[in-house]
């Protein structure tokens, strides 16, 4: 056995990176002290050259500033030399008097009282001249103009390319101008030339007002420099420069040249030297040109007060130029990190400045600095890379050898001869002496790996076989464990499941199928033929196939199994289960046959059908809704109901079946409650499709789904029905009140005359007794009983209408009900047949009830004269007790006995007894309605049961404390008559 | 300062005579000869009224350079821009008239044009009364101005400073005019024209604010840049419209030299009133010195301030605001 081989690695890409190279360490050091002195040397380049350009900038700076000055006076001064000589000429002009031309030759006097040269003289001279309509024209003005034309018109020529011009002044507003191209004397207003002479007099950026000179006063001596201004003539930037003309100590005119300096202005803004600017003052501290505030001079006429800038730096160069003065020199600025060049300009005395940033010298000190430092960076790579030759030849590439000598001897990849060819072990230095000796342990290794890898090969097949036989291992148990998850899979679903192999023979059964075919747990632990598995059900009787046919049956099931899947299909057992199977092939060739028990889906579907079938018999329209409110379902009555084709209400929103006020009432009132409640129950106002409302009874009930179940009933017939009972019943009520008003006035009005009657008559008895014959003593005994009937006949009458107009009132106080039974016994006496006896049967100590004894009594006697009237022979009893709360009066009486069909109507108004007639005992007819109808005023009633032949009981029944009349007394119940 | 030249016609010829006569008799009556350590008193004739902020700096300027010199100033307005009706004009030129019957200013310094048309040119033109005027835009002459009596500092504005600035920052070399229609803008465009050479490639007069807003729209693509001028008779000018189209829809650079119209212009060089009234403040002085007027000649004012809207400026892309430029938004 041997050790197992490691695989080989380069030694120069060992476990620590890059090996440090002694060539490259080598080079490192002396290029880090190498650069050291570039830097050194740099450094001190730099601040060795900054000195010198500092100086030689600073010396350049002050010959640019020399040499500006002295290029931007020549316009100025060559201008201040003209008009020099031209105020001589023109002395000379005024006093020669060869002079002879005509004023009004060369001027015309205008509408507008000005006088300006003629438009010949202009074009032939390009001289123009304007005298202000206020001036004085007097001879003086005359011969100054006239010789300011002549010299004007002998030196103009000269001008061009010099000046803009060249003028003549009078101090009274008078001007003589030569201006090639310009006839501005001509053509402009007064306002245009007299500004522009008030700008040409105005010293520089004074602003003030200008006063036309008299040729007595002091005029100004030398020559004047005005302000830079915008000429409106030549729509250039211009700056006048003027010199009086002083006569025997008289000002007689000044001349004149304009200057257009819009070129020092350029030059001024855009500087020679790259990061320097130049800037121009006047001498009152207006800036005239700033390469940043061009645009602000100009807006301010040419001239922009230092003062206005809020620039502290401007007014610092201004006073350091006001304080170097002229000529000039070159200053540093305090402060600020720059020097100031500073020179004055001859003539108008400007101050040019130029600011020359320190940075610029620092910048080019840095320049010169990198290159310095760049060429010795680059001495220093040539250096290393030489360097790096050298060290490579004589060093690297002989240790890079030995070291790949010693990886491919590691490697073993090519043999023992050809690794050493690569070492030179004939050099004589350090460098020969290694590879010799590391020859020697080549060698010496050799030998021993030959040993050592005869051991190593057997040890390494002993691991391969263990390797593979731990890996089969594994799998084995893997696939067991899948199985098991697999069965425990299967035995958890309700799915029944067959697996069959390829012979149809079982391979796996579930708990499911076990239990549907009713198999024991183990019938599956030997493998059965799909055909003993069913010959073993059929015996468990679960097929229902008769004997005949279960050969054939048998054979093809199978076949059908074994041709491939099929399926789903149902199967009916014989113990009443509805299986629903699926054989499915598996890619062995076996199969898989699943069973599910739909018996009770089955069943749920049958009564599901029923249900529809009585949804859709039923009258009442019946509809389900989802949860967005559109119906899913509707029954023929439903869609009828709305007016609708069945299919087209499907899908539909109920909202669409009530107008907008119903729905209103829907959302506030009935949503809420269904919400809340999960139904309502309600009648509402549908809407058909034609647009016509009808009222409906409906019911709804929330599902579980967020839908509805909505019943409707159109009950437009019924409404109609029930207003047509409303209406007659209010005319009813109508009709009897107004009848009950009727009788109420009748008997009272009938009343008072019929007292009267019943009196007089009574009187007349009274006082004829004895004295009229007896027939006509019967006849008032007739018209007494006549009268005190019908009075007797009102009052029942005007009961019944206090009754049915309820004014009848009920007194709540107490009273001894076997007194109120003895007193009627005892009023009653006189008008008992002789020989009927009279009896009461009352509880001696029963305590006081609480009532009204007055109506108690009425009704008592008139039960008591009812019974009087009917009664021949035999009794009359009145009997009192109490049953709990309740008291009851009975008047028993041994009368003729009311027939049965007599006692349905005894207790209406006007009814009568045959019986009562043949007795002769009459009465009105309203003392039994009046009785019951008192009764049912204090909560009670009166019942009859009665026998012809053998008499009566009225049993009065009222509460033991009543209070009022609880039942209604308009509408008096059907009366119960019971049997003795 | 933005009427016009013409004169009242219902004085000329008829009562022209009358009137310049009756004038100079008042004016000789006024005149009041300066003697030795007599106070010195300036009257100044405001056309308008106090509240108008351009003539108030006018006349704050005036007080200020009189201030010291022991001079007693009285400041009078017309109030003709409010009243502007030819009646209410002329009572006020009467009234100016009064008060200096009965204050005998030694010098009357006047302020924009309808001071000069209706008191100067009527009542007091070559008479004694000295008389300094200032804000007359761009030509006297239409008053028949100077007079013997009377100088003044002509308003002109710093045109070609303004459109130079355009066309630095335009695309092209096409230059629109948008104005008021009426007479002294349509002379003042000539005047641009006449004066500075500049020629409008598209001009835009309008009567009223719609019209106004259709033409600066217009505008932004008719011409490259765009001068816009004085509004001030557009009488249903609505300011908060005007200031949001011009800042949402302006797409070329625009200039003016109003500082009012500043909220719907780029750019702009404003006149400085203060220039005018030391002007004439000192005009005035000279001649309380003895100075006669007609040798004070006729000026212009020079002095401007750059104006710059960054809002504008910040909707057609220019970033950088001229150094010393006043910030108007």
């Amino acid at each position: 056995m041997g050790r197992p081989e490691k695989p080989p690695t380069d030694s120069t890409d060992n476990r620590h990176g890059s090996p440090p190279s002694l060539a490259r360490s080598t080079l490192w050091r002396v290029g880090t002290r190498i650069a050291l002195v570039v830097l050194v040397a740099t450094a001190f380049s730099y601040w060795h050259v900054r000195s010198g350009i500092e100086e030689q900038a600073l010396a350049g700076l002050e010959r640019y500033v020399s040499e500006r000055r002295a290029r931007e006076s020549v316009p100025l001064l060559d201008a201040e030399e003209s008009l020099a000589m031209l105020v001589r000429q023109y002395e000379k002009a005024l006093q020669d008097p060869g002079t002879e031309t005509s004023f009004n030759d060369l001027f015309v006097e205008q509408d507008d009282g000005t006088w300006r040269t003629t438009r010949e003289l202009f074009d032939r001279d390009w001289v123009s001249g304007f005298v202000g309509k206020h001036a004085d024209v007097d001879a003086e003005t005359r011969r100054a103009l006239i010789g300011a034309v002549d010299v004007v018109r002998r030196f103009g020529p000269s001008w061009p390319g010099r000046f803009a011009n060249g003028y003549v002044l009078t101090p009274n507003q008078a001007v003589v101008m030569f201006w090639p191209g310009h006839d501005w004397a001509l053509g402009g207003g007064d306002w245009e030339i007299f500004g522009k002479l008030a700008l040409m007099r105005e010293a520089s950026g004074s602003g003030g007002v200008v006063v036309s000179g008299r040729r007595d006063a002091e005029p100004a001596k030398g020559t004047r420099w005005s302000g830079l201004y915008y000429d409106y003539g030549v729509r250039r930037w211009v700056v006048s420069v003027t010199r009086p003309v002083v006569v025997e100590g008289r000002h007689i005119a000044s001349v004149g040249h304009d200057l257009m300096l819009q070129d020092l202005i350029e030059r001024t803004v855009t500087s020679d030297i790259e990061g320097a600017y130049n800037l121009l003052f006047d001498a009152d501290g207006n800036l005239i040109a700033h390469p940043r505030f061009m645009e602000a001079i100009q807006a301010r006429g040419g001239a922009l007060p230092v003062g206005e800038t809020d620039d502290g730096h401007l007014k610092t160069l201004f006073s350091i130029a006001a304080e170097v003065g002229r000529p000039g020199g070159l200053v540093e600025v305090p402060g600020q990190d720059e020097y100031l060049a500073v020179s004055r300009l001859d003539g108008p005395g400007w101050y040019l400045l130029t600011v020359f940033p320190k940075e610029l010298i620092a910048f080019e000190a840095v320049n010169m600095a990198y290159i310095v430092f760049g060429l010795g960076f680059a001495a220093l790579l040539l250096e290393l890379t030489i360097l790096s030759g050298v060290l490579r030849r004589q060093i690297g590439e002989p240790l890079k050898a030995l070291v790949r000598t010693a990886d491919r001897t590691r490697a073993g990849d090519v043999a023992h001869e050809e690794i050493l060819g690569e070492l030179d072990t004939g050099r004589s230095d350090e460098i020969g002496t290694l590879a010799r000796a590391f020859k020697d342990m080549l060698n010496e290794l050799e030998r021993r790996e030959t040993a050592l890898a005869s051991g190593n090969a057997e040890l390494s097949r002993l691991n391969l076989k263990l390797r593979h036989e731990l890996g089969e291992r594994k799998r084995a148990e893997s696939e067991l464990q899948r199985h098991r998850e697999l069965n425990a899979l299967l035995d958890s679903i309700d799915y029944g499941v067959l697996f069959l192999d390829a012979d149809l023979k079982s391979r796996l059964a579930n708990d499911a199928y076990r239990r549907m075919w009713q198999t024991a747990p183990d019938y599956y632990d030997q493998r059965r033929t799909l055909r003993e598995d069913m010959e073993e059900s059929r015996r468990r009787g679960l097929y229902m196939v008769s004997e005949a046919d279960w050969p054939e049956y048998l054979d093809e099931r199978i076949d059908r199994i074994r041709a491939g899947p099929f399926g789903p299909e149902e199967l009916q057992l014989s113990n009443g289960r509805i299986m629903e199977y699926e054989c499915t092939a598996l890619h062995d060739g076996g199969r898989m046959l699943t069973y599910y028990d739909i018996t009770d889906l089955k069943r749920a579907q049958a009564n599901l059908r029923i249900h529809l079938e009585g949804m859709e018999s039923s009258m009442d329209g019946m509809a389900l809704l989802d949860h967005q409110g559109r119906y899913l379902y509707v029954n023929y009555a439903h869609a009828r109901v709305y007016g609708y084709e069945r299919e087209a209400m499907i899908g539909l929103s109920w909202r669409a079946l009530y107008d907008d006020d119903e729905l209103a009432r829907f959302d506030r009132e009935i949503v809420p409650v269904i919400h809340s409640r999960g139904r309502w129950r309600g009648e509402a106002t549908g809407r058909r499709q034609g647009g016509q409302t009808f009222p409906q009874d409906l019911s709804l009930a929330a599902t579980e789904n967020g839908g509805l179940v909505c019943v409707v009933r159109d009950i437009s017939e019924r409404k109609a029905r029930e207003r047509a009972l409303d209406q007659a019943l209010q005319r009813a009520e109508e009709s009897n009140a107004a009848k009950t008003r009727f009788l109420a006035a009748m008997s009272h009005e009938l009343r008072t005359p019929l007292n009267a009657i019943i009196g007089f008559n009574r009187i007349v008895s009274r006082k004829t007794e004895g004295v009229i014959p007896e027939r006509q003593s019967d006849n008032l005994a007739k018209i007494q009983t006549s009268a005190e009937h019908l009075l007797k006949l009102i009052n029942e009458i005007l009961d019944i209408s206090k009754i049915e107009a309820g004014r009848m009132d009920v007194a709540f106080i107490p009273y001894a009900p076997s007194g109120v039974a003895d007193e009627c016994l005892r009023l009653i006496e006189p008008m008992v047949q002789p020989g009927v006896a009279l009896r009461c049967d009352c509880v001696c100590d029963m305590p006081h009830a609480t009532g009204d004894a007055a109506k108690v009594r009425q009704i008592l006697m008139n039960l008591l004269a009812n019974a009087a009237r009917c009664t021949l022979s035999g009794e009359i009893c009145i009997a009192v007790e109490r049953d709990g709360e309740r008291l009851r009066f009975a008047v028993i009486d041994t009368g003729i006995g009311i027939a049965p069909e007599a006692q349905a109507t005894i207790f209406e108004e006007f009814a009568r007894l045959d019986g009562a007639a043949r007795t002769g005992a009459e009465g009105t007819g309203l003392g039994l309605p009046i009785s019951r109808r008192l009764a049912r005023l204090m909560g009670g009633d009166i019942t009859v049961r009665s026998e012809p032949g053998e008499g009566s009981t009225f049993t009065l029944d009222l509460p033991f404390a009543s209070r009022s009349g609880s039942l209604p007394v308009s509408e008096p119940a059907p009366s119960r008559a019971v049997g003795t | 300062m933005t009427s016009g030249f013409d004169v009242p016609q219902h004085l000329w010829p008829d009562r022209r005579r009358l009137l310049v006569g009756a004038g100079a008799l008042l004016a000789g009556a006024a005149a009041t000869p300066l003697r030795a350590n007599e106070p010195r008193r300036v009257l100044h004739v405001d056309s308008y009224h106090r509240g108008n902020e351009w003539n108030d700096r006018i006349a704050a300027a005036v007080e200020k350079a009189l201030t010291g010199t022991g001079v007693t100033l009285r400041i009078e307005h017309m109030d003709t821009k409010r009243r502007d009706s030819e009646a209410d004009k002329q009572a006020a030129a009467r009234r100016v008239v009064d008060v200096i019957d009965t204050f005998k200013p030694h010098v009357v310094t006047t302020s924009d044009d309808n001071a000069v048309k209706y008191v100067l040119m009527p009542y007091y033109r070559d008479a004694d009364l000295p008389f300094v005027f200032c804000g007359v835009n761009w030509d006297a002459s239409g008053y028949g101005l100077p007079y013997a009596n009377a100088t003044g500092m002509v308003e002109v504005s710093p045109i070609p400073q303004i459109v130079e600035w355009l066309k630095r920052n335009a695309s092209g070399p096409r230059l629109g005019f948008l104005a008021e229609d009426t007479p002294t803008k349509h002379k003042e465009m000539k005047y641009h024209e006449r004066l500075f050479g500049i020629g409008y490639d598209a001009t835009y007069f309008v009567s009223d604010f719609p019209g106004w807003v259709d033409a600066f729209r217009a505008a932004q693509t008719e011409v490259d840049m765009l001068m816009l001028l004085g509004v001030g008779r557009i009488t249903d000018w609505n300011a908060d419209v005007a200031r949001r189209v011009a800042e949402d829809e302006t797409r070329i650079p625009t200039g003016t030299d109003f500082a009012w119209l500043m909220p719907y212009s780029l750019f702009g060089i404003g006149k400085l009133p203060e220039e005018q009234g030391e002007w004439v403040a000192g005009a005035a002085l000279k001649i309380l010195d003895g100075v006669s007027p007609r040798d004070i000649p006729v000026t212009h004012n020079v002095r401007g301030e750059l104006l710059f809207n960054p809002r504008i400026a910040a909707t057609i892309g220019i970033k950088r605001r001229p150094p010393l430029a006043r910030v108007i938004e």
